[in-house]
């Protein structure tokens, strides 16, 4: 679940490149470890500005629109 | 030393590689476990490697690139991880055991399999695979350069023979990775095993699998990954699904430095100077009677950067033992991949294997050649 500016990634991986693609698309993102542990361990997003088109952007990179 | 071994693994590293590993080996933490940055400087190099290694292999993303423990590893991923009882399997009758030993395995479990003869012509090499294709046919593996022979075997045309038959395609390019352009997009490899340490020039216990759509292979190990934790399910998306565990971060760092160094010399840069190596061995060998040569020429198209051959009657670890009593490091016997060696009639014999790296030089070829005469 996203918190605030806050992007939960499923993987390392998966933030590693969605923070290049967001940077690609003009959207700076830091990797942070996820805070909370509903999930248990793992890596989020902070992202810096435009949250809902960050959003976006990775939820449609997670249905195979963009990569 | 003369060493001309490089098909079991390169020597010398590049120095790029040596410093890569002795950094990794100094400063490093786990990657993708902690948030300090020692361990986000990990998971940065580690991704590094991965995107290097996507863009290397046509990897259709840095997620389809898998690290593994080496290339025999990415091998058993691939048959245990994909096979079934009833599935029907066709290599060729080149390979290493590496693919050979877990199929035979898999027999246990009901998995069956077909060995093509390679022909010296490709289209009969095709029309023999084809032959051999069954209805329950589910993979075609095929090695892409024979570890004893150095013959090149027509991997992209049977990727698009198993297309047209809806079958799944897995090459073994331990002996072709950074000597051959491999992009499994473009050609159509379903699954390429690729191990760090030989033209790769990274280290042993590292190797990668490209797959092209991960959710076809269950897993065979499963373990900690640093992600879903909370879960005891294993993750199921790649990367995380096949790399329990942590990684081995020295490894991966010198891979990565290993892939910049093939990149920057020139994949065809390298395989022209092997060749070049070892048609000058050819030739010399060839101008000596008590040599027995099994294959043609080496040439740029139709070669990788290996060749074998037998001195008279001699076993051919008698000849490797005199060789390296002189200096000239090289392997004999049967290479791990019995049935190249049933191919050309040398399983009791084995053979020489003479392996140049890009580090090879002219003067060690003339050596061997004249060592070689001394005979």
């Amino acid at each position: 679940m996203e918190q605030n500016n806050i992007i939960k990634m499923r993987s390392l991986t998966e933030a590693m490149r969605v923070r290049e693609m967001l940077l690609r698309k003009g959207i700076r993102a830091s990797l942070i470890r996820t805070p909370g542990l509903e999930n248990g361990c793992g890596y989020s997003l902070r992202i810096g500005s435009d949250i809902r088109r960050a959003r976006e952007i990775v939820r449609n990179f997670r249905t195979g629109g963009d990569t | 030393m003369i060493y001309l071994d490089n098909a079991a693994t390169t020597y010398p590293k590049p120095q790029s590689v040596r410093r890569a590993l002795g950094s990794a080996a100094m400063y490093s933490a786990n990657p993708g476990r902690s948030g300090h940055s020692l361990a986000m400087k990990a998971g940065e190099n580690i991704y590094s490697c991965r995107v290097k290694a996507a863009e290397m292999f046509g990897a259709k993303s840095p997620e389809n690139v898998i690290f593994t423990p080496g290339c025999t590893y990415s091998c058993n991923m691939v048959i245990k991880g994909l096979l079934k009882s009833g599935d029907h399997v066709v290599v060729s009758d080149m390979e290493h055991n590496a693919v050979m030993r877990p199929l035979k395995a898999m027999t246990q479990r009901g998995v069956t399999y077909t060995a093509a003869r390679v022909a010296s012509d490709n289209d009969e090499t095709i029309s023999n695979f084809r032959e051999a294709l069954r209805s329950s046919t589910r993979l075609v593996i095929c090695t892409h350069v024979s570890n004893v022979w150095g013959i090149r075997l027509p991997v992209e045309r049977l990727a698009a023979l198993c297309r047209q038959y809806g079958i799944l395609f897995m090459t073994d390019a331990a002996q072709s990775a950074g000597v051959f352009e491999i992009n499994a997009s473009e050609s159509g490899f379903d699954f390429v095993c690729i191990p760090a340490h030989k033209g790769l020039y990274g280290t042993m216990g590292t190797g990668l699998l490209i797959v092209s759509d991960p959710q076809l292979l269950s897993t065979i190990i499963e373990g900690g990954t640093g992600s879903g934790s909370i879960s005891l399910s294993q993750p199921d998306f790649p990367p995380d699904k096949f790399e329990s565990g942590t990684p081995n971060y020295p490894g991966i760092c010198a891979l990565s430095a290993g892939l910049d160094f093939v990149k920057t010399t020139g994949i065809g840069r390298i395989h022209s100077k092997e060749i070049s190596l070892l048609s000058e061995l050819y030739d010399r060998l060839s101008a000596n009677r008590n040599v027995i040569l099994y294959t043609k020429r080496p040439d740029i198209r139709s070669c990788g950067g290996v060749m074998s051959f037998n001195v008279g009657d001699l076993g051919s670890e008698q000849c490797a033992e005199y060789l390296s009593k002189r200096g000239i490091a090289v392997r004999a016997g049967l290479h791990c991949a019995p049935l190249a060696h049933e191919h050309f009639r040398t399983e009791k014999r084995g053979a020489v294997r003479i392996a140049p790296s890009y580090f090879t030089n002219f003067n060690e070829i003339v050596t061997l050649s004249r060592v070689i005469a001394g005979m």
